[in-house]
């Protein structure tokens, strides 16, 4: 099992994806099926930039194992007021600042779930959001034929749990963030 | 035989390509329909399609092959599309479409629009190994021009 954890600087267009960026880097090395780095690729930057755009900081982390990669992006924002509208094709709270390069056209989180096998997202209005998501990958040589039914059956401990041990291993300014959102989530 | 035996292999292929394009899909082509993803196009007759100046290593150009195309104004139709052998084709400009390329090993990107991209994208694309194109069409036009080509949409498609 391989952990990541980068932070997020809320407003920072310049640097925006540099988690999604350090992320990759670690998918590569552990030598994940490209087009599952693909489909990762896709739904991080797309969280992490709803981050940049809303937030005022935040984070990226993740857990790679054998069968899954699952990444969480967890921000101290304003938050979102309605789960069912925020998932609509087209709505978009982004500022014209954002949407002046081609953001908040209000596809973000669509996309995201478009490319992902499981996707939860939870916000308190005021307090932030935490989005996470799972990607299974294919087996590889030598692995199992198939992911434990247990890790997949699973996600919802896994996703709550798992990242909170990825930022215990690494440490950093976002280890706060996450153990609240564990917190709210219990 | 000799002007074949000139070309490079990619414009053989091109031609290869356009003949089967001929028979079966360039009526559909100006029926703005997609031509199948897959055929392959040389970045080089693409940039020559579309009038483009290559501002970023211009060896690769000989040597990318396209299979698909997207041309959008918008971050996520664009990244839902990109992918390792994807031309993006947009009228945006900032960095984060250079990050865009960097994360999805997109090959080559098309500028469009009178402006020249700044110093600094070229040299972060250039950087990251990507192929920039800049030509003065704009979105709707340069989506033509690719689909004449034989270029095709990418996997998402139009939404």
């Amino acid at each position: 099992v391989i952990t990541f954890s980068a932070p997020i600087a809320g407003g920072d267009y310049a640097s925006g994806g540099a988690a999604s960026r350090g992320l990759k880097a670690v998918l590569v090395e552990a030598r994940v099926d490209p087009e599952a780095v693909r489909r990762i690729m896709i739904a991080a930057y797309e969280a992490e930039m709803n981050v940049v755009i809303h937030a005022e900081s935040g984070s990226l982390s993740a857990v790679v194992s054998k069968h899954a990669a699952i990444v969480e992006v967890v921000d101290e924002g304003p938050g979102i007021a309605d789960l069912e509208l925020a998932m609509q094709p087209g709505f978009s709270t982004a500022p014209p600042s954002a949407k002046a390069i081609g953001f908040g056209a209000g596809l973000g989180l669509p996309n995201i779930k478009k490319h992902v096998d499981d996707l939860r997202l939870e916000s308190r209005p005021g307090r932030g959001t935490r989005l996470s998501f799972l990607v299974r990958l294919a087996a590889r040589v030598g692995a199992s034929s198939r992911p434990p039914s247990a890790f997949v059956e699973g996600l919802g401990a896994a996703v709550v749990a798992r990242p909170a041990v990825c930022v215990a291993t690494s440490g950093g300014p976002d280890e706060g963030a996450t153990k609240n959102t564990e917190g709210r989530s219990a | 035989v000799a002007p074949y035996a000139e070309k490079s292999a990619d414009v053989v292929q091109l031609t290869r390509r356009s003949a089967a394009t001929k028979n079966s899909n360039r009526e559909s082509f100006h029926g703005r329909s997609s031509p199948p993803e897959g055929l392959v196009t040389a970045l080089h007759d693409i940039a020559r399609g579309l009038e483009a100046e290559v501002l970023t290593h211009a060896d690769r150009a000989r040597t990318v092959d396209v299979r698909a195309m997207r041309a959008s104004n918008t971050v996520s139709e664009l990244l839902s599309s990109a992918g390792p052998s994807t031309l993006l084709v947009t009228e945006l400009a900032g960095h984060h479409l250079v990050r865009l390329a960097e994360l999805l090993d997109t090959p080559c990107l098309c500028l469009l629009g009178p402006d020249a991209p700044s110093a600094r994208f070229v040299e972060a694309a250039a950087r990251v190994g990507t192929v920039v194109l800049r030509a003065d069409a704009g979105l709707e036009e340069a989506e033509t021009r690719l689909r004449d080509l034989g270029v095709g949409v990418g996997r998402e498609g139009p939404r």
